[in-house]
């Protein structure tokens, strides 16, 4: 079955929720738990939307980004990033690599299904 | 024969001609005509204000009483010079830099910009040049008594030797203060008084010179003079010339040519242009070789041809005197008279700096409750009379010695007391400049016992020729204590009273500031300031390599640009260069050129160093983000505005908007720790809470699986547990900190609580694989402490090794022991170990090795707390090994060990 | 030579002037000789003096110049 959304998270209960109300909104998801691995599924299943935490391990979700964004394949893959850390600096940094929306940790579980429904739109329209 | 009235006339007019040089001199520099003056030779010759009277009369009396010697306080100082490109040039290029305008501005900068550390340097250093000052009056004296002794008439030979001294120092006093401090430049550089220095340099030489040729001519030739020194029962060949004096005398001249004040004024502060480092590292040996190449000679000419008992310091003077050459005599008198000018003006003038700034304004702005002087004074007048004012006050200091040594002898060792006193800088500055984690309470500590060990080893001996109480303490030590006789401390009898004192004070001072730097730690803006002064050069090559690549973009640039020039002059600059490229507007990719253009720009406007920061961030993009670089425009524009307000004129605008922007960079320094800080205390506050939180919506809905229910709630408690334990630690941690202890201690067993926690942890190390060996020493020890935070600490540690061991064969050891009291747990493992640059912070909160510590479970609070229980228990845990794995120790004194079990 | 050789070159200068002046190598010349009317401990100094002096001079304005250093004259 192909993939609508690929989950970058390496926290379990917040992977577990993430999972949980995405599936509930109709979309086929898959899990990833550090930075390599990103890169590698993405490749391999080709999600339509991908949804990255900023702290992985082995890769950062900067990175993620960057190398993604850099590869023609992955080059206009809808991204939602999510972070702990809260700052004005990540957002800007990652509006500057490229990321399509940007949500910061704690959320509201509604405000993450409504990104990655408008994240998946101009697809269903095409 | 010379009447000595005609002396004293020579020298005033003397003194005038000096000042027409330092007036035209300064004269020229105002119109910008600085060609002649800025040339590498004037500033070689400036430097040589290093050859004092010391040098004019002290070195042949050096020569004619102890032989080689006297070279030793040249070779110093000539290695120094040869070495430019390792020492010097880096001292400069710092300087420029950091805008540094004094040895006690250098040190405090580098450590922090502490004003403890700059006060004490000026402390130091007033008392320190005394001796030397007053070996300067000591020697015009002398010269002046020289000559009427000679003459036998006129005023001045009826003027007892101590009014004769007032009066030159008061003479002395007037003169700097006129010629040093008619204005106040923000570089601290002086043109004109750097022009006369330069100009007595060539006088001294060619006075010295010429007695020289005039000792070879009398003299029959080199050959005949040593001849005749021998057949007259001279020893020529002094047989003890390269003993441990010798070696003292090297590496105390070597340490004085850059730590005497007036040495570090010319060398680095009046420095207009490093590349003339190239020059002086040849040309200043050179001068000092030609100032010292006819000391011995007309040492041994001397004691030959003066009669027996003639005073060898002025040999110099006595010689052509004696041979009934007034005009040769005339030229020797202005030229000590010159070396002793020189070095007073530049001495005066480089203490003043260093009272004024580090003393006088800080007291007088926490007088007025930092609102600077009151209304209708300007700083720059406050600031010329806190120089007047040190001027009298560092005359006065080398007067009083002066007086209070008068009975003592030679020059020379007077002079050597002086070198002593300021070499305790010389550590300091080294650690200064090559050594990243020298600290603040390390330097001040090296450079309080150096400055104590001085004072009562070299300093005080010479009171005692004059004051029977000192004479007595050097025989007896104070209160008969054997071992603190000043020039035998700790029973060192029997060494040359300098090298003793050199030895104890130097070695003392070392070690105090490696030891205690090794003990603590630096605040932020030492660890920022450490890496400007040891990156000095890294950092521009850096630099030079980003603009070689076009780092920037364009838009960066006009950011940044357009906050200090306007918008509009920025469009102008960037429209006329794509322009001349022929490229649109918005397809410019900066060259190098351009933006050193830019830089220029804004140099214009808030100062070269500020600009070159400025830019040389959005350029390179490094540590500082490009928002914090809008910040500081924007500060920058904001103190232009206010600035302006004031109506200030635009010089004074623009050192104040430098400044402004100097603080600002170090507040941000200071800001980025705390925000790393908070922003790791969110992160893991937040991650917990978004689990909670999501978990809780998808709860308050009706249709959820009573088994995906009973997950979700598990979940939540589990979190909000973890953010309990999160908070725990903070407050634990804060308390500890405090010195608050929650627990009671009492006589408790280790080895239980290891075994407590070996069984927690056998369990994470089967789950990933980890072999866990145990080698324990049989036998009991007890400890006070408590039970379970000992074996919070162990679990903490062992599960720490267990989890981030990622080699392929993994193994964590615990070993335990019993060694000299102490019971010794060592944890070790064969992971990847701790880098180097993190070793000495692992113990700090929140910090976690190997940079975003992603994917760690711990708050990286740990270690910390660990650390703090085991301190509460009057135990240390440390890091032991770091490389090839890495090994923790706890050590806790044992309160009752029970004998070993066979 | 390359820029690494003469900053080697320079601090072996450096180190190697700081031992021409100390013992042991100054004891080799403390005997009662004369060289050119002095004795030969003095002449030693200031030939060792002047060899470094020239040296100086050569490797001078050949060591490489950094950025931020300032014009030559």
């Amino acid at each position: 079955m192909p993939i609508d959304v690929l989950i970058a998270e390496d926290e379990p209960a917040i992977l577990d929720s993430l999972e949980f109300i995405l599936k509930r909104a109709g979309m086929v998801c898959a899990a990833v738990t550090d930075g390599e691995a990103v890169v590698r599924e993405v490749r391999r299943q080709r999600p339509r939307a991908l949804v990255l935490d900023v702290m992985l391990p082995k890769r950062s979700g900067f990175e993620v980004l960057k190398l993604l964004r850099a590869d023609p394949l992955t080059h206009d893959l809808p991204i939602l990033v999510l972070t702990a850390r809260g700052q004005a600096q990540d957002r800007r940094n990652a509006e500057e690599l490229g990321a399509t929306a940007f949500i910061t940790k704690p959320y509201a579980n509604a405000e993450v299904v409504e990104a990655v429904r408008l994240m998946l739109a101009p697809a269903n329209k095409g | 024969m010379l009447p000595a009235d005609l002396i004293v006339f020579t020298a005033i007019g003397y003194v005038g001609l000096l000042f027409v040089i330092a007036f035209l001199g300064d004269r020229r520099a105002r119109l910008g005509r600085t060609g002649f003056l800025r040339s590498p030779f004037v500033y070689t010759l400036a430097i040589s204000v290093y050859c004092t009277s010391w040098t004019f009369y002290g070195s042949v009396g050096s020569a004619a009483r102890s032989g080689l010697e006297y070279l030793a306080i040249y070779m110093g100082p000539t290695i120094v010079f040869i070495g430019w490109w390792f020492l010097l040039r880096r001292l400069v290029r710092i300087s420029h830099e950091q805008r540094i305008t004094s040895i006690a501005d250098l040190l405090s900068s580098r450590f922090g910009k502490s004003s403890r550390l700059a006060v004490l340097v000026t402390v130091i250093a007033v008392i320190g040049i005394a001796p030397y000052i007053a070996l300067q009056l000591k020697a015009v004296t002398s010269s002046i008594q020289a000559i009427a002794g000679a003459s036998g008439g006129g005023a001045v030979s009826s003027i007892e030797e101590v009014w004769l001294a007032l009066g030159i120092a008061a003479g002395m006093a007037v003169f700097t203060i006129l010629f040093g401090t008619r204005n106040v430049d923000a570089k601290e550089q002086h043109h004109g008084v750097v022009a006369a220095i330069a100009f007595e340099a060539i006088v001294k030489l060619a006075a010295l010179v010429a007695i020289g040729l005039f000792v070879i001519a009398a003299g029959g030739g080199l050959e005949q003079i040593f001849a005749k020194a021998e057949a007259a029962g001279v020893d020529i060949y002094t047989t003890d010339d390269f003993g441990s004096r010798w070696v003292a005398l090297n590496v105390l001249s070597a340490a004085a040519v850059l730590c005497l004040p007036r040495q570090f004024q010319i060398t680095v502060v009046e420095n207009s242009n490093e590349s003339h480092l190239r020059t002086a590292g040849w040309a200043f040996p050179l001068y000092l070789l030609l100032m010292s190449l006819f000391t011995l000679p007309i040492a041994l000419y001397g004691l030959v041809a003066l009669p027996p008992g003639s005073n060898p310091d002025m040999f110099v003077l006595t010689v052509p005197l004696n041979a009934g050459q007034g005009g040769l005599a005339l030229l020797a008198f202005i030229g000590g008279f010159s070396s002793a000018t020189s070095m007073i003006i530049i001495e005066s003038i480089a203490l003043s700096i260093m009272v004024s700034n580090h003393i006088v304004m800080p007291l007088l702005l926490r007088a007025t409750q930092g609102r600077g002087p009151a209304r209708g004074q300007s700083v720059s007048a406050l600031l010329l009379n806190a120089r007047r004012f040190s001027i009298l006050l560092i005359l006065t200091l080398g007067f009083l010695y002066f007086y209070l040594t008068r009975n003592s002898g030679a020059l020379a060792p007077i002079g050597l007391i002086s070198f002593t006193g300021v070499a305790q800088f010389a550590p300091a500055i080294l650690a200064a400049l090559f050594w990243r984690s020298a600290t603040l309470k390390g330097a001040i500590a090296g450079v309080s016992i150096g400055f104590v060990v001085w004072a009562w080893s070299s300093f005080l001996p010479s009171f005692g020729g004059s004051s029977p109480e000192v004479a007595a303490l050097l025989a007896e030590g104070p209160w008969n204590i054997g071992w603190l006789r000043p020039e035998a401390l700790f029973g060192l009898d029997g060494l040359d009273p300098l090298v003793h004192a050199m030895f104890w004070s130097l070695f003392l001072n070392a070690t105090a500031l490696v030891g205690v730097s090794l003990v603590t730690s630096q605040s932020p803006l030492e660890l920022v300031q450490a890496s400007a002064f040891v990156d000095v050069f890294r950092r521009g090559a850096g630099r030079s390599l980003q603009l070689v690549r076009g780092g920037a973009t364009a838009a960066d640039l006009f950011f940044v640009v357009s906050r200090v020039l306007g918008t509009d002059r920025a469009e102008a600059l960037f429209q006329a260069e794509a322009q001349q490229l022929g490229v649109g507007r918005d397809e410019l990719l900066p060259s190098a050129e351009f933006i050193d253009r830019l830089e220029r720009e804004l140099a214009g406007l808030i100062g070269a160093a500020s600009a070159h920061v400025m830019l040389s961030k959005v350029v390179s993009g490094d540590d500082i983000s490009l928002e914090e670089m809008m910040r500081m425009a924007d500060e920058t524009q904001q103190a232009i505005e206010y600035s302006q307000q004031l109506e200030r004129t635009s010089s004074e605008l623009r050192s104040t908007a430098a400044k402004l922007e100097a603080a600002n960079a170090q507040l941000l320094a200071l800001d980025q720790q705390k925000d790393d800080f908070l922003s790791q205390v969110s992160h893991e506050v937040r991650t917990p809470m978004t689990a909670i939180r999501a978990f809780s919506e998808i709860l308050r809905e009706d249709d959820i699986a009573p088994n995906d229910r009973q997950r979700m709630v598990e979940t939540i408690h589990r979190e909000s547990l973890r953010l309990t334990r999160l908070l725990d630690e903070i407050l634990d941690l804060s308390a500890l900190e405090r010195g608050e202890r929650s627990f009671e201690v009492g006589p408790i067993d280790a080895e239980q609580s290891l075994d407590s926690a070996l069984v927690v942890c056998e369990a994470l190390a089967r789950q990933r694989g980890v072999t866990l060996r145990t080698r324990r020493e049989p036998g009991r020890a007890e400890v006070t402490g408590e039970a379970n935070r000992l074996t919070q600490v162990l679990i903490n540690l062992v599960s720490n090794a267990i989890k981030y061991n990622s080699s392929a064969a993994p193994w964590v050891e615990v070993a335990s022991r019993v060694v000299d009291g102490h019971h010794v747990i060592e944890v070790s493992d064969n992971g990847p170990g701790i880098a180097a640059e993190d070793a000495g912070r692992i113990f700090d909160k929140f910090y976690r090795g190997g940079g975003t510590g992603s994917g760690q479970s711990g708050a990286g609070l740990g270690l910390a707390i660990s650390r703090e229980i085991i301190a509460s228990m009057s135990g240390t845990l440390s890091l032991v090994r770091r490389e090839g794995g890495a090994s923790f120790r706890i050590s806790l004194p044992v309160a009752q060990a029970t004998a070993t079990t066979p | 030579m390359d820029r690494r050789k003469l900053e080697s070159a320079a601090l072996f200068l450096t180190i190697f002037g700081a031992l021409l002046f100390m013992p042991p190598l100054t004891l080799l010349f403390q005997h009662e000789q004369r060289v050119l009317g002095a004795p030969i401990e003095l002449v030693y100094l200031f030939a060792a003096w002047v060899a470094l002096i020239v040296a100086a001079r050569w490797l001078g304005h050949r060591l490489p110049r950094e950025p931020g250093e300032g014009e030559p004259d």
